[in-house]
C-alpha cells in the first residue's frame, strides 16, 4: 500500500531554487533513504513532506490525505526527527514526552499506553526524571525519536537520525529504526553511505534538488545488466516478463545504446542466458551483458563525475 | 481550545522554572509598591484609593508586558523546536492563543502581588471595591494589549532582547497620541483629537474604576489584532519566509 506520496515537489526560497523536481512513492512497511550531497535538497523535501513549509510546486501526500489542503489532519500520521533534535532542555522527559502527546491529540485513554510503549522503545526508562539539557547525545537523540513516534504515525521521517553520535549509540538508534520499518513507512536522510547499506531497502538519490536516482538497495547481484545497440521500443517489456525478472529498474540512453538494468528475485547470474535470447530474439546486438551491482557507492562515484554523466532515467 | 491550554500550561510551567520571570513579576511588584508609597506618596494623601497607582499602571504594563513573552516565540525559533511544533497537528491559533494565556497568566500573578496594597488601604479607609475592580480589570486589558505587542515581536526575530525593545517600541508607539506633549506642539483641540487614540491616556477612566465600553473594545480590538498578525507571520514561514 502507497502511503506516501510525494508528487514533482519544487521550492523555491526567495529566487533560490532549492527543489526542482522531486517525485517518490513509498509502501507501508519499508524504510527509504534520501542521499545526496549536501544542499542538494534532502532536507527541504523532508520540511515538505512534514508540512513544515509549504512547497511552491507538486503535492505530498501521507495516508492519502493531501498535506497543504489538510494539514492537520495529514499531519497526524506524520512523525519527524529534526536534525539534531531541538528539544525544550529546561523540560523533565517524562513532562515533556507527556506534553507532546497532548499536542499532538493522542487522547487521554491511550496516553499512557503510548507514553509506555515509546519510552520502552527508545529506551528512556532510566532518565525520565531528568531535565533534557542534562542528557548525553544520544538520549536526546532518542527522547527525538520518542516524541516522533509518540501519536503513533504511520510515517516516520528523520533528518540525519544517527549524526554526532557515538558507534554504540548509533547502532542501538539503527535498531530501532530497522524494528520500526517492518510496520511503518521511514524516511531518513543521510550522507553517510554504511547508514543507508545498513537501514534502508531502498535509495532516492538527491542531487540538485532533483531525483537523479531510485534504487534498490542491499540485493548485491540481484541486478542484471544489458546494454543493446538501437534497442526496440517492446525490449523492456520483454525483459521484464523473463522467469525471475522483476522489473526493469533502469533505462540509460547513450548515443545508440542503450543501458537496461533488471531486478531479478534469483541471481542475476544465472539468468543472463534468458536475456541474451531476448535480445536474439530481436535481432538485436548486444554490447555487453553481465550481473550489474547497483551499490549506491557506484552512484556517489559516478555523482563526483555527474556533469558529464548521463541522467539516469528511472 | 483544548490545544491553546495545552500550550499554555505548558508555556506557564516552563515560565516559572525560570529566574528571568520571577526578576520580571518581582520588579513589578517593587516598582508599583514603591510607586503608590512613596513616589505618589499614599500616606501623605488623604484618599483612600487606588488611583494613584492606577495612573502609573499604563507605564508599568508597557514595561512588563514585553519582558513576559520576549521569549516566546524568538527562543523556538533560535533552538530549532519550532521545527517540532510546526509538524505536530496544532493549528496557528491555537499556538498564538496558547502563548497568549501563557503571558497573561504571569501577568495577572504580578497584578495579584500588589492585592496587598488594595487590603492596606481599605485598613485606613474604605477601599471603593467596584472603583478598584474596574481598575484591576482595565490594567487586564491595556495588559493584554502589551502582551500581544510583546509576542507579535517575538515573532519577528530569534534574538529575545531585540523582541523586548521591539516590543517596548510598539507599546510606545500605541501610548503616544496621549501623551502631554502634543498640547504644546498641535494646540488643545487637536491633542485632545489625538488622546482618544492614546491607549494610555484612554486608561484614566479605567484608573478611575470607570470601564467605559469603547475602551474595552479599543483594548480587546487592538489586541485581536496584534495576534493575528502575530499568527499571520508565523504562518508566512511555511512558505519559506
Amino acid at each position: 500500500m502507497i502511503n506516501l506520496q510525494a508528487e514533482r515537489l519544487g521550492h523555491l526560497y526567495g529566487d533560490h531554487r532549492a527543489l526542482v523536481d522531486v517525485s517518490f512513492e513509498i509502501e507501508q512497511g519499508s524504510v527509504v533513504g534520501l542521499v545526496g550531497p549536501n544542499g542538494a535538497g534532502k532536507s527541504t523535501t523532508m520540511k515538505i513532506l512534514t508540512g513544515y513549509l509549504v512547497p511552491s510546486f507538486g503535492s505530498v501526500r501521507v495516508a492519502g490525505i493531501d498535506m497543504v489542503a489538510s494539514r492537520l489532519a495529514a499531519q497526524r500520521h506524520v512523525g519527524y526527527l529534526p536534525e539534531s533534535a531541538p528539544l525544550y532542555k529546561d523540560m523533565v522527559v517524562q513532562d515533556y514526552l507527556a506534553y507532546m502527546a497532548r499536542l499532538k491529540g493522542v487522547d487521554s485513554g491511550n496516553r499512557a499506553r503510548r507514553l509506555g510503549f515509546v519510552v520502552s522503545a527508545c529506551s528512556l526508562r532510566d532518565v525520565l526524571t531528568q531535565p533534557i539539557g542534562s542528557l548525553s547525545k544520544g538520549f536526546r537523540q532518542r527522547v527525538g525519536l520518542a516524541q516522533a513516534m509518540v501519536h503513533d504515525p504511520s510515517i516516520l521521517i528523520l533528518d540525519e537520525p544517527t549524526s554526532g553520535l557515538d558507534p554504540n549509540q548509533i547502532l542501538e538508534i539503527r535498531d530501532v529504526i530497522r524494528d520500526l520499518g517492518k510496520s511503518k513507512t521511514v524516511v531518513l536522510s543521510t550522507h553517510v553511505l554504511s547508514e543507508v547499506e545498513a537501514m534502508c531497502r531502498r535509495a532516492v538519490v538527491i542531487v540538485g534538488g532533483s531525483v537523479h536516482a531510485d534504487v534498490p538497495v542491499g540485493q548485491g547481484d540481484h541486478e542484471a545488466e544489458i546494454v543493446v545497440v538501437d534497442a526496440p521500443s517492446d525490449l523492456a517489456d520483454a525483459f521484464a516478463k523473463v522467469p525471475h525478472a522483476v522489473r526493469v529498474a533502469s533505462i540509460t540512453k547513450d548515443g545508440n545504446s542503450t543501458r537496461f538494468r533488471v531486478t531479478t528475485s534469483k541471481s542475476a547470474q544465472s539468468l543472463l542466458e534468458s536475456f541474451g535470447r531476448v535480445c536474439a530474439e530481436r535481432r538485436c546486438v548486444v554490447a555487453a551483458l553481465g550481473s550489474a551491482r547497483t551499490d549506491l557507492e557506484d552512484i556517489f562515484r559516478k555523482l563526483q563525475s555527474a556533469k558529464s554523466a548521463p541522467k539516469e532515467v528511472v | 481550545m483544548g490545544h491553546s491550554l495545552t500550550v499554555a500550561t505548558k508555556e506557564l510551567r516552563s515560565s516559572l522554572n525560570s529566574p528571568l520571570a520571577y526578576v520580571f513579576i518581582g520588579v513589578f511588584t517593587i516598582a508599583s509598591w514603591a510607586i503608590f508609597f512613596f513616589v505618589e506618596k499614599f500616606f501623605a494623601r488623604d484618599e483612600a484609593t487606588m488611583r494613584s497607582l492606577f495612573t502609573w499602571m499604563p507605564w508599568l504594563l508597557l514595561a512588563v508586558g514585553p519582558a513576559l513573552t520576549m521569549s516566546l516565540w524568538a527562543s523556538e525559533r533560535r533552538v530549532g523546536t519550532w521545527e517540532i511544533l510546526a509538524t505536530s497537528p496544532v493549528s496557528t491559533s491555537n499556538l498564538v492563543v496558547g502563548k497568549f494565556l501563557a503571558a497573561l497568566g504571569l501577568l495577572v500573578l504580578a497584578l495579584a502581588f500588589t492585592i496587598p496594597i488594595a487590603t492596606t488601604v481599605n485598613g485606613f479607609g474604605n477601599l471603593d471595591f467596584g472603583a478598584t475592580l474596574g481598575g484591576y480589570l482595565g490594567c487586564v486589558l491595556l495588559g493584554s494589549v502589551f502582551i500581544a505587542a510583546g509576542l507579535f515581536c517575538s515573532s519577528l526575530v530569534q534574538d529575545e532582547l531585540v523582541a523586548l525593545v521591539l516590543g517596548w517600541t510598539i507599546g510606545a508607539v500605541l501610548m503616544l497620541p496621549g501623551l502631554g506633549f502634543w498640547e504644546s506642539l498641535v494646540g488643545t483641540n487637536a491633542a485632545s483629537a489625538l488622546r482618544q487614540f492614546g491607549v494610555g491616556a484612554r486608561f484614566e477612566a479605567s484608573a478611575r474604576g470607570l470601564l467605559e465600553l469603547r475602551d474595552i473594545v479599543l483594548y480587546i480590538s487592538l489586541t485581536v489584532g496584534l495576534l493575528s498578525a502575530n499568527g499571520a507571520v508565523v504562518a508566512s514561514r511555511r512558505h519559506g519566509n
